[in-house]
């Protein structure tokens, strides 16, 4: 056996720089000395090279974009999206690093780690969701609609819309199958359905004020009305002094981002009757956050003709009415008719469900 | 589907397929390509606002090897998830390619560039916008303008004059130092140009290293065992392939960092070079000159072989895929042999996660 090989030829081997003689020359040697193999395993950092082989052979993944890791650490992917980008994410160090540190620098929740629980569910998910499925759904970067309005929003919110155009219908938020749906026991006192009446609005719905409007109907003989807006953990948020009349608006703000339950307690001679009333579902509303409320109320003020793009964000940020109402304005010959027409739809199922 | 994906769909064959995905990718796509990466990279690597050519062509391969794969799953299993807008599909891919590299390559820009998209949109004083195809930045009043040439003058100079430490600064502080160079920039500036004035100071590091563990002493002996295995079967495979597809996929052997790997396989004593040589038929003095200039790029590999850039690609594609099945299987094996032993060999879990 020729003479082993230096540290410096070992490192020379790995980085392509030998002449071509002494390349071959050292490759004899390597191919018959165990030795020298297992020193240039450890001075090549070999073991972990193998990853990046492993990585060559494979389809590479699709990574988040800049804009997808932006509307991921801020909490705006939903559904689908979101699903591929965790999946991603616990899959790809150089992408979870980037998540990890604008969650950090932000102060935004870090991510979870499940890849010591779920690495094989990882894998499977991200095998089984097809990377097109995502991709025909998220983020359309550089074909911009000829929407009005459109060129106005941010990035973010562009591709909100992308998306909705893309997959046919806006969609609503996640936090509304939680206040259109539930049918929890009522809170407060109780009284039979026929002995009460019914609150109007705000119901099911997000609101864009952080001091909506309370309406209910009137119930016959009552003195006046009380109402109480509670958080979700019951505590209580504002309460109403006694108002003659089947509204009222809150003096202060109530913090936004969060859902809420009201109720009215009407006084009718020495007797109270609150609303909602069991088996009624509980009247639950979420005040919008601010940014995508400003969103919103931009819009509207500098392009208020805009209804497609109003109806999609408006349905988006779970402002239902507002949606519809935008939707029905839509011109039929407009190009996105058919989106505001399928999302008109949804919003009616919604109705209809409830 | 998108109608300009019908042809390639409804090819009667496959050589009529190939024939239509190279019309799509060499018309469409790699256009499309060309546009997108000469923007995203235009501030980063050469000098003179280039892009480094290699880095490039290596964003580039990187998307069109997905988008090929994309579109063959899609002729096989034309139901699952069709793409309705195949310029927008590529241009997606295209854009995810872009971020994945300057995360890798540029990691301390990466790092300022998400920061300061994500202050621009969530300070209500500031905001993003695009206009014509270009993301522009600026105070929130100037939103919906187009960027100014002046503005971007004036920002160059006032970067030029700043000396804070962008990358160390919070969130507050970093949001105040983007509205004083908004201000000092006097109107809206395309946000590519932004992020390189504000990140005129970084230093990156020459070589950037992919997020993994670095072994700095011998790594354990079951490691080992299980690295040797895997990539004698890898080499099995690979023999197995048909010669163009073996010179198309080892030739360009990288890792993340673009240096070539292909050493890996003498070392780990799985093949020597003279045997690797002899698996792709080439003499072995002249592998051995060959084995100084690689990885080659698929402009070169394609010289050797007789055919055009995207041919090589679609070589490549097609081992991978081979590949790719078959790895699959033998981490999956190996995966769930590790599952009875207690101290799992962490590059091995890696690997398994990292398919």
């Amino acid at each position: 056996m020729s003479t082993h090989l230096s540290d410096l030829e070992l490192r020379r081997f790995a980085a392509g720089s030998l002449a071509a003689d002494d390349l071959l020359r050292a490759d004899d040697h390597l191919s018959e000395c165990r030795d020298c193999r297992q020193r240039a395993t450890v001075l090549t950092g070999a073991a972990a090279t193998v990853d990046a082989f492993h990585a060559h052979l494979s389809v590479p993944a699709t990574h988040l974009s800049e804009e997808e890791l932006q509307l991921f650490v801020q909490g705006r992917l939903v559904g689908l999206q979101l699903d591929a980008a965790t999946s991603h994410v616990n899959d790809c160090a150089t992408c979870a690093q980037s998540v990890d540190d604008l969650r950090s620098w932000s102060g935004s929740p870090p991510r979870s780690r499940i890849r010591p629980i779920a690495i094989a569910a990882a894998v499977l998910i991200a095998l089984l969701i097809p990377a097109a499925v995502w991709l025909a759904q998220i983020t359309r970067h550089d074909v911009a609609p000829s929407l009005a309005g459109f060129d106005a929003l941010a990035p973010a919110e562009q591709s909100q819309v992308r998306a909705a155009l893309d997959a046919g219908a806006a969609t609503l938020p996640s936090f509304m199958s939680e206040i259109a749906a539930s049918r929890e026991v009522l809170m407060g006192s109780r009284t039979t359905a026929l002995d009460t009446f019914a609150l109007t609005a705000p119901v099911g719905t997000a609101t864009l004020s952080d001091r909506p409007v309370f309406e209910w109907q009137p119930l016959p003989g009552a003195l006046d009305y009380v109402v109480s807006i509670f958080d979700e953990r019951s505590n209580v948020i504002a309460r109403s002094d006694a108002v003659m009349q089947a509204r009222w608006t809150p003096s202060t703000p109530i913090p936004r981002g969060q859902t809420y339950v009201w109720q009215v307690a009407a006084r009718r001679g020495s007797e109270f009757v609150t609303a909602p009333a069991a088996p009624a579902p509980l009247a639950k509303f979420h005040i919008l956050d601010a940014h995508s409320a400003d969103v919103v109320r931009q819009m509207e003020a500098q392009h208020p003709g805009s209804h497609v793009v109003l109806g999609i964000l408006s349905m988006q940020a779970g402002l239902r009415d507002d949606a519809a109402r935008h939707f029905r304005l839509v011109p039929p010959t407009d190009q996105g008719a058919e989106v505001a027409q399928r999302s008109l739809e949804r919003l009616q199922a919604l109705e209809h469900r409830q | 589907m998108d109608p300009i994906l019908r042809r390639f769909v409804d090819a009667a064959d496959e050589a009529e397929a190939a024939r239509e995905l190279d019309d799509l990718i060499a018309q469409q796509a790699l256009p499309l390509a060309r546009a997108i990466v000469a923007r995203k990279l235009s501030s980063y690597g050469g000098g003179g606002g280039h892009p480094d050519v290699q880095d490039r062509d290596d964003v580039i391969g990187e998307a069109m090897v997905v988008l090929i794969e994309r579109l063959h799953r899609m002729r096989q299993t034309p139901d699952e998830g069709a793409i309705e807008q195949f310029e927008n599909y590529a241009a997606a891919v295209i854009h995810s390619a872009c971020a994945h590299h300057i995360r890798r390559r540029h990691p301390e820009r990466a790092r300022l560039k998400d920061r300061l998209r994500y202050v621009f949109s969530t300070d209500r004083r500031l905001a993003l916008w695009s206009t014509n195809q270009t993301l522009v930045c600026g105070l929130s009043e100037w939103r919906g303008r187009a960027p100014e040439p002046d503005a971007g003058q004036a920002l160059r100079r006032s970067a030029d004059r700043d000396e804070q430490q962008w990358a160390s600064l919070d969130r507050s502080g970093l949001a105040r130092a983007v509205i004083e160079l908004a201000f000092a920039s006097g109107g809206p500036t395309e946000f590519e140009a932004f992020v390189a004035a504000a990140a005129a100071h970084i230093a990156e590091p020459k070589e950037v290293v992919e997020v993994v563990p670095s072994p700095s002493r011998e790594p354990p002996q079951d490691l080992v065992i299980e690295h040797r295995h895997f990539l004698e079967h890898v080499w099995a495979e690979i023999r197995a392939l048909p010669v163009r597809q073996r010179i198309a996929l080892l030739l360009n052997l990288r890792d993340a960092n673009g240096a070539g790997i292909l050493w890996l396989l003498p070392i780990a004593g799985i093949a020597s070079i003279r045997q690797i040589a002899r698996v792709l038929e080439i003499e072995e003095s002249e592998f051995a000159r060959l084995w100084l200039e690689m990885p080659l790029d698929d402009t070169a590999i394609g010289g050797r072989l007789g055919c055009t850039r995207q041919q090589v690609i679609n070589l490549r594609l097609s081992a991978r895929k081979r590949l790719f099945n078959r790895v699959e299987q033998l981490l999956t094996s190996a995966f769930e042999r590790q599952q009875g032993r207690a101290n799992l060999a962490p590059v091995s879990a890696s690997l398994k996660g990292s398919v």
